[in-house]
């Protein structure tokens, strides 16, 4: 198992967020959001403890947290983590094809990661975007009214930058 | 004190009380299932809707409100029974349907499940939900516990009790929306002393003990409340027993000893109750050696003729007694060795006791952690206040048996472990042992007297912070044994002295009459909540 | 297209407009935070509020100086604002627009509610998947520290306000104001039991209250202008002018800033361009996922909360969203339980389960195995999730489910066992 804990530079950014909340604890979804960004999008084994610590809380605080919501993730996310919003109105404006085609792609499906870890496929609800139809989130970007020739060609790229 | 309208019926309240406390405390029935007065309320089972007609200003409340957490109002006028009230009962008991998996004949929780009860009082009973369930395996999650999640109704009460009372939080809530699950992590185990508090608390067979297993179905139990005696703080429970077997120990509300709680030593400490095996069930006498059972009259005379002979007094007898025996029978014994020998020398093993688990960080209220005491007897404070001669060390006792006792009368199991005790007391003349199970005294012993057990008997004890409370028989006694203060009663009548009070009810209004820790009481004094010596009025239940 | 009544994306609109502060100043921004902070004492703030007659734009519609008139008076508990960023309702997106490229604004309107509340500490609580937004929002915030508009004893007034910004992690449910709280307490988003509200216990059980970004973005303006300006825009109780968030099948979808009470059929044809391919109208949802479907004869209406409410819906966040005649009503309660059920935080019985069963129902009649009796049945469940909840997230299933049922008999018919 790799190392539990932050460096000092992030603990040093952590501490400066304890610094706005009146309790360590409220700072919580800052702190493991931080901690994913450490280790690749998702919160290894251990992290969670260590993170129960730094914020003064028990354990399972920490994780009824990390189950509660959609973005934090227990297990391993690809280079790419794709977000497909087939909420309404967007899965009635071809959201659902969105996601339909680049499961065909990958050859995954959603809430999966490719075997060589590039892409991983998440369906998700609503992206505040809806006027710009159909949305895929790539990490943190926003790509608005994807068609499925850009995807076709994002793939493309993505997978020939890697080789 | 102000009043609102419960179903046209007036109803007290205090100011800031819940709807449903109050309703409660009144004895009406509103059902809920989050809500627990031991817990932080959170109001979302939404069992508890009552329709309020009236906020007490002449306007209603447009939408049923849950009566756990709505304060109660100067006039408000409030229903439970109304067909609104009914319908909003009968919706949550059918969405809780949606996912049951409707197996109460094979449910430990059957006969006293709030949800079959509440699905037969207040709804349809089945739901119309033609779908796959959600279906979750059984498992253990405890020494005590066992965790059947398709019947959780999602209350919460175990989380909460969890965090905010033993603060281990072991039990947390997981994920979200149908989904949401109350559960330990993983496959951990929940370690602490405090288990079976989440069986009580569950109010479904999602959280049931596995010593209860498919044993007997609650509705057969009869329930005597009384005090648990495995360790000096005495929580108030009651006994669950059928045929004259126990079967489970439950904590009886009492908020100035356990609030709702107990310690899982105290819930496992039953099967003493019923230990058969290992039980003295006759009295006996040595008879060339080897202990022979007797009729109480033959043993009782020849009691009398060995004290005759040996003619001991004073100092040369001498008393021993643990601390679980009654204020009662400590009072008797005292009586036997002083009226019927002269004798002061009634020792018993002291044993102070402390806090015996720690509490977990970040826990506020650490109460339920001063439940467990290190003293493992319920009357350390009684042998005290009636003036037995005890020390950590034993030392005094170690003093008195150097003088070679001629006579000593032993109740329980006082000392037992210790050798060099027993090697002294074996040089004696007579000894003379009262007690439930086979132990070390007993092959010691001339005369084995046997006695009831604390399921059997009635009696008071002083718990660690001096409060009088009251044990009561639970059990029918096995023929050919006797309650202890008899015992010591007639071994005093034996000796042609002034008979002694040979129940607990006479020996405890005789120290009431007497000066010394008790006086003035009464036994009717002594309630279902006990007394604090002192004379503090005993608390009240809440509901 | 029609014009659009500029109030709060006057900026915006404005061509080459950056957002940044000197941009914002330049517009005219700050000033009514200097005029606040020089001039005027926090209850001459909530008493303008009071007059506008502005209502909350999250959803509720709750007059928001009477909200802030809520809080306590200053004691030795610290105050709270939260500015509600989270924008999570499916169907608007107009708060996001603000936060991107007029941030100050909003940001604006927040330190006058901090000073007319006697709080000194104000969160923003954005979604955690906007990352654009919450780097956008704090290096606003960032700009307005140099400039010593926020810290210590601002402009020599003796007064000190931070504002932190503070990420989600993915929960609709976190835009109801105590699940945000939660949430901003580093817990489970999960709505608490009222009383207390939150202006009594809100964040660290202190005196709280939690502003819309849109709402907030309006305080300025009726400072600078006044309490009578603002009110004389839009119908009576129904004041200022709103940002429209249209999207579906429309030509045009984006948001639109009209005045409270303009016609919702003349938003859809002359602002968002009527339906996108020449294509007939078949259904609109008026005030986002939580809000009842409206037959196409139902919308000549003003768009406004009473008008709304009226017809039987409500306008929420604003979010229209359009559906064309090819548009399977079905699938759109599909899409919309498949959300509510996903979202749940699940505390409550009627919605943990209500929506679960829902879903299950909904999804017989996509399989073409529905019935008259699962119509019912549906309807009836989707009844008792209303009003029976905690938050108001039971009457957001409830209305929507209950309307697709009840306005849309003959599309559920198609999905009937043959």
């Amino acid at each position: 198992m790799a190392k539990v804990g932050f460096s000092d530079a992030v603990l040093k950014e952590v501490n400066t967020l304890f610094e706005r909340y009146p309790k360590k604890v409220h700072a919580l979804l800052p702190v493991l959001h931080i901690a994913q960004r450490e280790n690749a999008g998702w919160l290894p084994e251990g992290w969670d403890a260590y993170v129960a610590e730094l914020c003064e809380t028990t354990l399972n605080h920490v994780r009824g947290v990390i189950t509660f919501y959609n973005m934090y993730k227990t297990t391993p996310v690809g280079r790419h983590h794709i977000m497909v919003c087939t909420c309404l109105p967007c899965g009635l404006c071809g959201g659902t094809e969105v996601l339909e085609h680049l499961e065909h792609r990958l050859g995954i499906k959603s809430g999966n990661v490719t075997p060589d870890g590039q892409f991983s496929l998440e369906e998700s609800q609503c992206l505040a975007a809806c006027d710009q139809a159909p949305l895929m989130m790539v990490n943190e970007d926003l790509q608005k009214r994807i068609t499925l020739e850009e995807i076709d060609r994002w793939i493309d790229e993505a997978r020939a930058k890697k080789a | 004190m102000p009043i609102f309208y419960l179903n046209d019926k007036p109803v007290e309240f205090e100011k800031g009380e819940t709807i449903l406390k109050a309703a409660l405390r009144a004895g009406t029935e509103i059902p809920h299932y989050c809500y627990h007065p031991g817990l932080k309320i959170t109001a979302q089972c939404r069992m508890c809707l009552v329709e309020i007609t009236d906020m007490g200003n002449g306007r209603g409340m447009p939408k049923l409100q849950t009566s756990c957490s709505t304060p109660a109002g100067e006039n408000m006028k409030v229903s439970s029974v109304s067909e609104k009230a009914h319908w909003g009962q009968n919706l949550v008991n059918e969405f809780l349907l949606v996912n049951h998996p409707l197996d109460c004949p094979i449910c430990d929780q059957a006969g006293e499940c709030d949800l079959q009860n509440y699905a037969h009082r207040y709804g349809t009973g089945h739901s119309e939900m033609a779908y796959e369930k959600r279906v979750y395996g059984w498992r253990n999650v405890g020494s005590f516990l066992m965790l059947e999640r398709n019947r959780c109704v999602q209350c919460s009460r175990c989380e909460r009790f969890s965090r905010d009372i033993v603060g281990t939080h072991d039990f947390g809530a997981f994920l979200r929306t149908h989904e949401l699950t109350f559960d330990t992590w993983g496959d951990s185990e929940i370690t602490h002393k405090f288990q079976g508090n989440l069986a009580d608390i569950c109010p479904v067979g999602a959280i049931t003990s596995r010593d209860w297993r498919f044993k007997k179905r609650a509705w057969k139990l009869h329930k005597t409340p009384t005090v648990c005696t495995a360790c000096s703080t005495g929580c108030n429970i009651t006994l669950e027993h059928h045929e004259n077997r126990v079967f489970r120990v439950k904590p009886r509300e009492n908020q100035a000893v356990n609030r709702w709680w107990m310690c899982d030593e105290g819930r496992e400490s039953f099967p003493v109750l019923n230990n058969r095996r290992e039980r003295i069930l006759e009295p006996q006498a040595r008879v060339k050696g080897e202990l022979q059972a007797a009729s109480w009259d033959a043993i009782e005379k020849a009691v009398a003729h060995r004290l005759q002979e040996i003619g001991a007094n004073g100092a040369q007898v001498l008393g021993l007694t643990d601390t679980h025996a009654t204020n009662e029978e400590l009072f008797v014994f005292k009586q036997l060795l002083s009226e019927g020998f002269g004798s002061d020398q009634l020792y018993f093993p002291y044993r102070p006791g402390t806090q015996q688990e720690k509490p977990p960080r970040y826990l506020a209220d650490t109460f339920v952690y001063s439940l467990i005491t290190t003293d493992k007897s319920p009357n350390t404070a009684g042998a005290l206040k009636a003036g037995l001669i005890g020390d950590e060390d034993d030392k005094r006792l170690k003093a008195a048996l150097k003088a070679a006792p001629k006579v000593v009368f032993i109740l329980g199991t006082p000392f037992v472990n210790d050798v060099a005790v027993r090697e002294a007391v074996s040089q004696a003349d007579l000894i003379v042992a009262i007690g439930t199970l086979h132990n070390p005294w007993v092959e010691l012993a001339d005369v084995v007297l046997p006695g009831h057990t604390h399921g059997e008997k009635d009696g008071t004890f002083l718990n660690k912070a001096e409060r009088l409370q009251r044990i009561r028989p639970a059990l029918d006694a096995p023929e050919g044994t006797r309650d202890q203060v008899g015992i010591l009663a007639s071994l005093l009548a034996l000796l042609g002295k002034e008979p002694a009070p040979a129940s607990a009810e006479a020996a405890f209004n005789a120290m009431g009459q007497q000066d010394g820790p008790f006086k003035g009481l009464s036994w009717e004094a002594v309630g279902p909540q006990g007394l604090p010596l002192g004379g503090a009025k005993p608390a009240q239940a809440t509901a | 297209m029609a014009e659009e009544t500029l109030l709060l994306l006057k900026n915006i609109r404005t061509p080459g407009y950056t957002g940044d502060l000197a941009a914002y100043q330049k517009a005219g921004g700050s000033k009514a935070w200097e005029k606040v902070l020089k001039s005027m004492k926090p209850a001459e703030v909530i008493e303008v509020l009071k007059a506008s007659g502005l209502r909350g734009r999250g959803g509720a519609g709750f007059p928001c100086g009477m909200k802030w008139s809520f809080m306590p008076p200053p004691s030795d508990k610290p105050h709270y604002l939260v500015c509600n960023a989270d924008e999570s309702e499916p169907g608007t997106f107009k708060d996001h627009l603000i936060m991107l490229n007029d941030p100050h604004e909003f940001l604006e309107g927040m330190m006058i509610g901090c000073y007319a509340m006697n709080s000194h500490h104000g969160y923003i609580y954005i979604r955690g998947e906007s990352q654009h937004a919450i780097k956008r929002v704090q290096q606003a915030i960032d700009e307005l520290y140099k400039a010593k508009l926020l810290g210590k004893n601002i402009l020599g007034g003796g007064f000190d306000l931070h504002l932190t910004v503070h990420p989600g992690a993915g929960a609709y449910i976190c835009g109801e104001e105590t699940a945000m709280l939660d949430s901003l307490e580093g817990k489970r988003g999960q709505p608490r039991s009222k009383p207390p509200f939150p202006a009594q216990s809100g964040f660290d059980a202190c005196p709280t209250t939690v502003n819309n970004v849109e709402t907030l973005a309006n305080v300025p303006f009726i400072l600078n202008q006044g309490a009578e300006a603002f009110a004389a825009l839009g119908p009576a109780n129904n004041a200022g002018t709103q940002c429209v968030s249209i999207s579906g099948h429309v030509a045009k979808p984006g948001v639109y800033e009209v005045e409270m009470g303009h016609n919702l059929k003349s938003l859809i044809y002359d602002y968002a361009g009527g339906i996108r391919g020449g294509k007939k109208l078949k259904a609109v949802i008026p005030g986002g996922a939580s809000a009842g479907i409206l037959r196409p004869d139902e919308i000549d209406i003003p768009y406004d909360f009473d008008n709304l409410m009226k017809a039987g819906t409500m306008r929420g966040s604003g979010a229209i969203m359009v559906f064309d005649e090819d548009t399977d009503v079905v699938r759109l309660a599909e899409r919309t339980i498949r959300f509510f059920n996903h979202e749940s935080c699940g505390q409550c019985t009627p919605c943990r389960e209500g929506t679960f069963w829902l879903k299950n129902m909904v999804r017989q009649f996509m399989d073409d195995a529905g019935d008259e009796a699962l119509a019912k049945r549906m309807e009836r469940a989707a009844f008792q999730i209303g009003g029976t909840t905690i938050c108001a997230f039971g009457d957001a299933v409830s209305g929507p489910m209950m309307a697709f049922v009840r306005k849309f008999p003959e599309e559920f018919a198609k999905h009937y066992a043959s």
